[in-house]
């Protein structure tokens, strides 16, 4: 049991990390990121594949830091001047080549058999249940770290004018190049936060796919954001939390109804993660702990 | 007084979830008259015309047109209503041609077509310009232009009150004086008119009534002679703050 | 050559349909449909359980499958993005990433994921002037061209067209010249939903059916869509012929699995250059 809540907790706080990068990318900056799954797949391959190279673990999960922050800062070059909605299909397509590549370079990402024996962290130290607790020790700190620089952050003065940019379009066309600056840099630190989330997957589950990055991993994101109440990290944290234990609690479904098989079981699971997802937005909008509005911008409409 | 046409009484109404803007403004409009709200900018005229004409739902108070309770009516029921309305910018569909603009502005209010080609050419008679040009784009029309196309698309449909938003805003010395007298053509044919104007002495000159609306609310509803002879009429039309120490409540 | 080109031209036709669908509800809801890939995928799903399980020949369950697509897309609005008309356009498209879920996967769940077909004879292509030309292409030129007259048609021609464009330029002047929004919105969602159902069928005839079926269209659909310019349904089928050609064009240099990266490419370098599309006039940056 204790190991089952150790995995638990581990999946909270790698989507929790995610959370925390689109709460400063959208939340904070207004940038849609659809392609988090993208960039996740990134961070998640480079660890993986610089530790299989031998590389110490630190170092690749550095690397993969490296690589989802240039990528995530490209991106953002060339999209972040772009209405909502336009940078929305742009993340998307960039998950998309992501996946292309990782699907279609078989001698580098082993295509759609994955990358199996994925080395960890501090493997030598302890086995079994305490080597989970390690890394869930891991973990935290991960997140603890990726936290505090969010917060922080959020309450420097770059992110004031972040939201002043997001919520005064006149302000932010007339400002210009520094805009784009702000935005390239915020989506950045987003990338960071993603490049983190995808080592601790890829060194806690050993091995990764291209399945395990779906859209799904952005609509967890969203939803994680959404109920935490835009903009707010403290509320992420509430929101990612509940939002996962909904979804595992879904986990359980099919003791309920065993007349359903395995894929109709995964089916019903994305399917209420859907509908949570619209009703979230049609009755809570504004998120549990509402800290900004979602629909601040609609007020003269 | 003849029987108004419309009644608008202790009407509020503001957007999203700010205070209110429009605050109990009442007043009524003639049958057959011309109308004009005056007030200094930020007065809530806009507001004002957006809740009457269904844009934006009033939180409280009444609209009565033709002795009939419209309120809560959305702008395609006030529009079939009897109520036409020409905004100031964004009045025609730019990517229509001007038949197009005039065709779409009939079928949906007055659901049939029969009278279709009658309402146009009543239009052309007011706006001659526009009927050998109706192939054209809308978007390519001249700000003057533009404005005459808006008018004449409220006309199709017949309405029986035509609300106007600052008719001659940006238009040229030249097209003012056309507007004003397109104005008072459609008047004498029998539509009655509320404007909002900025050209406040020109348009006087073709009202008979001139409403006052200042911080939401209408500080005076007179003759548009007396208005003109008001030794107050700047100071009003400013709102200084005279004025409104005068005529609060 | 010219045969890479009629294969672009066609798989471009493939694309044209959602892209019209995705055009028209992008013009008049404001906002882009993610869920444009999962309904592909339901349309197909429609129409083979219609002519398989139950037998009825494959034009008649299309059909039966653009109006059972119709409908889907007609409840979806009303429960979800009804109550979300006065949202701002980022929550509408997380609310239709939300529908895609829901519709990929009650697909999944009701018919599994393996891959499927219709069931049609297969037939040896035809050979015209040294071109290869098979069944499915011909049938698949036929419907869209059909499909994209009679969007225009109704564009450009009847009152409801006319509607459409005014709510898709100007809501609010839409509402005072008596047109009511809510049922424009209706109309635009039947007719996207026919054709993407349409789309769904030609592209279960051209390939297989699977869950992920429409997910491999979205992209190649929004860079027609951007590359015609936004809520622009003609330069919507223009961008998506421009984009088969493409496609099939980079088979020349590059590997075939990448072919869906062209359209991630021309994405990247529309937004880079040209970003309003190449008909297009809106304001897309901020």
């Amino acid at each position: 049991m204790i190991g089952y809540f150790t995995a638990i907790l581990i999946f909270v706080i790698i989507s929790a990390l995610i959370g925390l990068a689109l709460n400063l990318q959208w939340g904070q900056a207004g940038m849609v990121n659809f392609g988090i799954f993208g960039f996740f797949a990134v961070g998640a391959y480079v660890a993986g594949l610089a530790a299989m190279a031998g590389v110490p673990t630190l170092i690749a999960a550095l690397l993969a830091v490296v690589a989802t922050v240039i990528l995530s800062a490209l991106v953002a070059l060339v999209s972040a001047r772009l209405r909502e909605d336009y940078l929305a299909i742009a993340t998307l397509a960039f998950a998309e080549a992501v996946r292309l590549f990782l699907l279609n370079e078989t001698w580098l990402t082993g295509g759609a058999n994955g990358l199996p024996g994925i080395p960890r962290p501090l493997s030598k130290v302890a086995s079994g249940l305490n080597y989970e607790l390690l890394f869930l020790g891991l973990s935290i700190t991960a997140f603890a770290l990726c936290f505090a620089f969010a917060q922080l952050l959020t309450v420097s003065p770059f992110g004031r004018v972040l939201r002043a940019l997001r919520e005064d379009d006149l302000v932010a066309s007339t400002l210009g190049k520094t805009t784009l600056s702000f935005r390239v840099r915020a989506f950045a630190a987003g990338g960071a936060i993603i490049g983190v989330a995808g080592s601790l997957h890829a060194f806690y589950f050993t091995y990764i796919d291209p399945t395990q990055f779906g859209a799904f991993v952005t609509a967890y994101a969203f939803m994680a954001v959404i109920a935490g109440g835009r903009g707010s990290n403290i509320g992420l944290l509430i929101g990612a939390v509940s939002v996962m234990v909904l979804l595992e609690g879904t986990r359980f479904l099919k003791d309920f109804m065993p007349f359903l098989d395995a894929g109709q079981a995964a089916s019903l699971r994305l399917i209420l993660i859907g509908v949570g997802l619209i009703l979230l937005l049609i009755y809570r909008p504004q998120g549990f702990v509402s800290e900004y509005r979602l629909q601040a911008k609609q007020g003269r409409e | 007084m003849s029987n108004p046409i419309l009644t608008v009484s202790k009407l509020r109404a503001g957007y999203g979830s700010g205070g209110d803007i429009i605050k109990g403004a009442g007043f009524s409009v003639s049958q057959g008259a011309i109308s004009t709200i005056v007030g200094p900018n930020g007065a809530g005229k806009s507001t004002l015309i957006k809740s009457l004409v269904g844009l934006l739902t009033p939180r409280d108070g009444t609209i009565t047109l033709n002795g009939k309770d419209v309120t809560q009516l959305d702008a395609p029921a006030k529009a079939r209503a009897g109520l036409g309305y020409v905004p100031q910018e964004h009045n025609v569909f730019r990517n229509m041609t001007i038949g197009e603009n005039m065709t779409l502005a009939y079928e949906f209010i007055a659901r049939e077509t029969k009278g279709l080609k009658a309402a146009r050419d009543r239009v052309f008679d007011i706006f001659p310009d526009l009927a050998h040009r109706a192939g054209d784009m809308a978007g390519n029309l001249s700000g003057g232009q533009r404005q005459m196309l808006a008018f004449g698309c409220a006309l199709m449909p017949d309405p029986s009150l035509l609300l106007l938003d600052e008719p001659s805003a940006g238009l040229s010395p030249k097209y003012v004086a056309e507007m004003f007298q397109a104005v008072k053509a459609v008047n004498q044919a029998g539509v009655s008119i509320l404007m909002i104007e900025q050209n406040v002495k020109e348009a006087m000159v073709i009202s008979e009534t001139a409403i006052v609306l200042v911080a939401g609310q209408v500080r005076a509803h007179m003759p548009a002679l007396d208005f003109l002879n008001h030794p107050d009429i700047h100071a009003l039309y400013m709102g200084t703050a005279d004025v409104a120490a005068a005529g609060s409540v | 050559m010219l045969q890479l080109l009629l294969n672009g031209v066609v798989s471009g036709l493939l694309v044209a349909l959602p892209a019209i669908a995705l055009s028209l509800t992008y013009g008049v809801l404001n906002f882009p449909n993610f869920a444009i890939g999962s309904m592909i995928t339901m349309g197909a799903y429609i129409a083979l359980f219609f002519n398989v399980d139950i037998g009825v020949p494959l034009l008649l369950a299309a059909g039966l499958g653009a109006v059972g697509l119709a409908c889907v897309a007609l409840i979806a609005d009303r429960l979800v993005y009804r109550p979300l008309r006065n949202s701002d356009h980022v929550t509408l498209l997380v609310a239709s990433m939300g529908v895609y879920f829901v519709l990929e996967n009650v697909v999944r769940f009701l018919w599994g994921s393996d891959i499927r077909g219709y069931d049609i004879a297969v037939a040896r292509p035809h050979r015209w002037l040294g071109l290869r030309v098979n069944n499915e292409q011909i049938t698949i030129l036929i419907v869209a061209l059909l499909a994209m007259v009679a969007v225009w048609f109704i564009l450009m021609k009847t009152p409801l067209g006319r509607a459409m464009r005014a709510v898709s330029d100007n809501p609010d002047l839409a509402g005072v010249r008596g047109i009511n929004r809510n049922r424009v919105i209706g109309a635009v969602w039947g007719i996207s939903g026919v054709l993407a159902g349409f789309a769904g069928v030609l592209v279960g005839m051209d390939g297989v059916i699977d869950p992920l079926m429409g997910w491999n269209y979205v992209l190649p659909v929004f860079a027609a869509v951007i590359l015609g310019g936004i809520g622009n349904p003609f330069g919507a089928v223009i961008g998506a012929i421009l984009i088969g050609v493409a496609e099939e064009l980079s088979t020349l240099i590059l590997p075939t699995t990448y072919r869906q990266a062209v359209a991630f490419l021309i994405i990247v370098l529309v937004l880079l250059l040209r970003p309003h599309g190449l008909f297009g006039k809106a304001r897309i940056s901020r």
